[in-house]
């Protein structure tokens, strides 16, 4: 009985994902220039949050400045397409042609995974509570430095004019049609999300959940917790950068107001609503905490003023209903049917 | 001695002003069960502690086959061949019984991301080996049942169980047990002895903390004694159970006076 059981369970996820799948693809064409806006904005959380539920969900540390890893990737095309105040041969789009964007993209991932280590060699020695203060601290510092280098970042004025991506050979141009940057960015959460299953289906996966469940029982059993928090780490801020280029490239503007503590907090909550440690979670957490409000305003747009009244009641709502999240890793499921105490939601750490 | 397996000389440990663990030698031979008892706060698992990398000894030496293995970080006392389970149980609770052993297998691993992303044939074999292993080390400890349940929902006896398998996963030429025998009923207690036994004989040698008598006097081979920080002893346990030192230890001077006059 069982089997059957795992076996219809396996049915109706592959259902449910073809599904969404198709959604995902064919709902572009189907909506208004506004609801596509929403989409994009959606695919870039949703890329946050898959980046962030493997710093907090898999490895178990809390990050609560993660949106300055967005930040410096943003900021990378901002400078590097030579929009910014920087004006050196390699920072003008000429040098870079039509290849400027997708090079720039993949650059990124070795400047955020060198800003990862060098944040995460000395800090992530720490533990718990201090991770976190150590974390907030440095998302504070890289939005006031942004604010204040002028000659690199613009300081408060920000970047702006900041080109669009072209196809090479082709020469198609983005430009301010959000549809393309949508399918970009569903292009880059698969990517993603297979890099992050096949790891979280290897000894690394296995690593990262020792580490959360007990950090002194894992080093015991050799596994190398520093190297592994770093990996965490650094996977984590290069998804995050990814997510910045493609920001910058489609609002072609970056200024330090994007990257407040606010905006961490908003990943960190589509991680939690969706389920730590799960994968689909985050990808619906990223959908209910900035999809739903958007949708709402658009369609109410005289009750604005009662976005984050909305937000706060989805909160609550979960806490009380759902407190395992959305989708929950199934590990996390069976922990939490074992606690069965209603009065006691899961605290976010 | 040419077959000493581990060599402890002279560890000392100092927490503020107390001295958790002054001077102590310790040499186990390859092959023995090895018991390490003492009053609460000898300083036993302090000592655990600094053969494990958990604790930086104050001063002494800790060789493994000869090389010293001072100041390594616990990860790699692990894979030098050293492994332990814990006095209070810390399992990866939400991970399965599986899990819980696949990992202590994967400190044999070397995959690394590049590999577990593009499933290159590193990563599957060993994978694959981790389940496998896994499952026979779960079969070892009698425990195979529960492969799929999350460790957690295991009862208290099969989760120290587990943690044996768990410890034994690294591959320890060493495996230290910190009072494996707490909390367990006679029956229990039977099995675990047997187990112990089971583990001397698959070729791991085996240093053991435990608090009941019946336990270390029926598998260890010789005993030492260790209070307030210092050796006081050392022997068979039969020899053991008459030293007066042992026994002031334990129960007093008065006692222990009574028991030499009787």
């Amino acid at each position: 009985m069982k089997r059957g059981d795992s076996r219809n369970r396996r049915l109706l996820t592959g259902g449910l994902l073809t599904g969404v799948a198709i959604i995902a693809l064919v709902i572009p064409q189907l909506v208004s220039l506004a609801a596509q806006e929403i989409l994009v904005l959606i695919a870039t959380f949703a890329l946050l949050a898959l980046g962030l539920n493997v710093v907090v969900g898999f490895a178990g540390l809390l990050d609560l400045g993660y949106i300055a890893f967005y930040a410096t990737g943003a900021y990378a095309w901002g400078i590097f397409s030579g929009a910014g105040p920087i004006k050196m041969p390699y920072t003008r789009s000429e040098f870079w042609g039509d290849w400027g964007f997708w090079i720039i993209l993949f650059v990124v991932l070795a400047i955020n995974m060198g800003i990862g280590v060098m944040l995460g060699s000395p800090t992530l020695r720490l533990r718990g509570d201090y991770l976190a203060i150590v974390t907030l601290g440095f998302g504070e510092i890289v939005r006031i430095v942004a604010n204040n280098l002028e000659s690199v970042t613009g300081a408060a004025l920000g970047i702006s004019q900041i080109p669009h991506p072209r196809i090479p050979f082709i020469g198609y141009h983005f430009g301010l049609n959000p549809v393309p940057y949508y399918y970009l960015l569903l292009l880059l959460l698969i990517v993603g999300i297979f890099v992050i299953r096949r790891l979280d289906h290897s000894r690394i996966g296995r690593a990262w959940i020792a580490i959360r469940e007990d950090e002194v029982a894992a080093e015991a059993m050799g596994v190398p917790t520093l190297k592994m928090k770093l990996l965490a780490f650094a996977i984590g801020a290069t998804t995050a950068g990814v997510a910045g280029v493609v920001f910058a490239s489609k609002s072609n503007y970056v200024s330090p107001a994007s990257f407040d503590v606010f905006a961490s907090f908003l990943v960190l909550c589509a991680v939690v609503l969706g389920g730590m440690g799960s994968i689909p979670g985050s990808l619906a957490g990223a959908f209910v905490i900035v999809g739903i409000p958007s949708f709402l305003q658009l369609r109410f747009p005289e009750l604005d003023e009662y976005r984050y009244w909305t937000f706060g009641v989805i909160l609550v709502a979960m806490m009380i209903f759902r407190p395992q999240g959305l989708i929950p890793s199934k590990r996390r499921e069976a922990e939490l049917m074992l606690e069965a105490d209603p009065d006691i939601p899961e605290a976010v750490t | 001695m040419a077959d000493a397996l581990l060599e402890v000389t002279r560890v000392t440990k100092v927490f503020g002003g107390l001295t958790a663990v002054h001077a102590v030698d310790l040499e186990i031979l390859a092959g023995e069960i090895r018991g390490l008892i003492g009053p609460n706060g000898a300083g036993k698992t302090t000592l655990f502690n600094c053969i494990t990398g958990v604790y930086k000894p104050d001063g002494g030496e800790i060789r493994l086959e000869g090389s010293r293995l001072n100041g390594f970080k616990p990860h790699r006392i692990t894979k030098a061949g050293i492994a332990r389970t814990f006095q209070q149980i810390r399992l990866f609770g939400e991970m399965t019984s599986l899990e819980n052993v696949e990992v202590g297998l994967d400190a044999q691993h070397r995959a690394g991301a590049i590999s577990a992303i593009l499933h290159l044939r590193r990563h599957r074999i060993e994978n694959e080996e981790a389940s496998r292993e896994g499952l026979n080390l779960l079969r070892f400890v009698g425990i195979e049942r529960y492969a799929n349940e999350p460790s957690r929902n295991l009862s208290y006896g099969d989760q120290r169980r587990l943690e044996i398998a768990r410890a034994l996963g690294t591959k320890p030429k060493l495996l230290l047990l910190d009072e494996p025998a707490a909390g367990m009923n006679p029956k229990e207690k039977e099995d675990l002895m047997a187990l112990i036994r089971k583990i001397r004989d698959s070729g791991v040698t085996v240093l053991l903390i435990e608090h009941d008598m019946r336990v270390v006097m029926g598998v260890c081979e010789r005993v030492a004694v260790l209070d307030h920080g210092e050796k006081i002893a050392e022997g068979p346990p039969e020899q053991l159970q008459k030293d007066p030192r042992v026994i002031e230890a334990y129960l007093g001077r008065e006692v222990a006076e009574d028991a030499a006059g009787a």
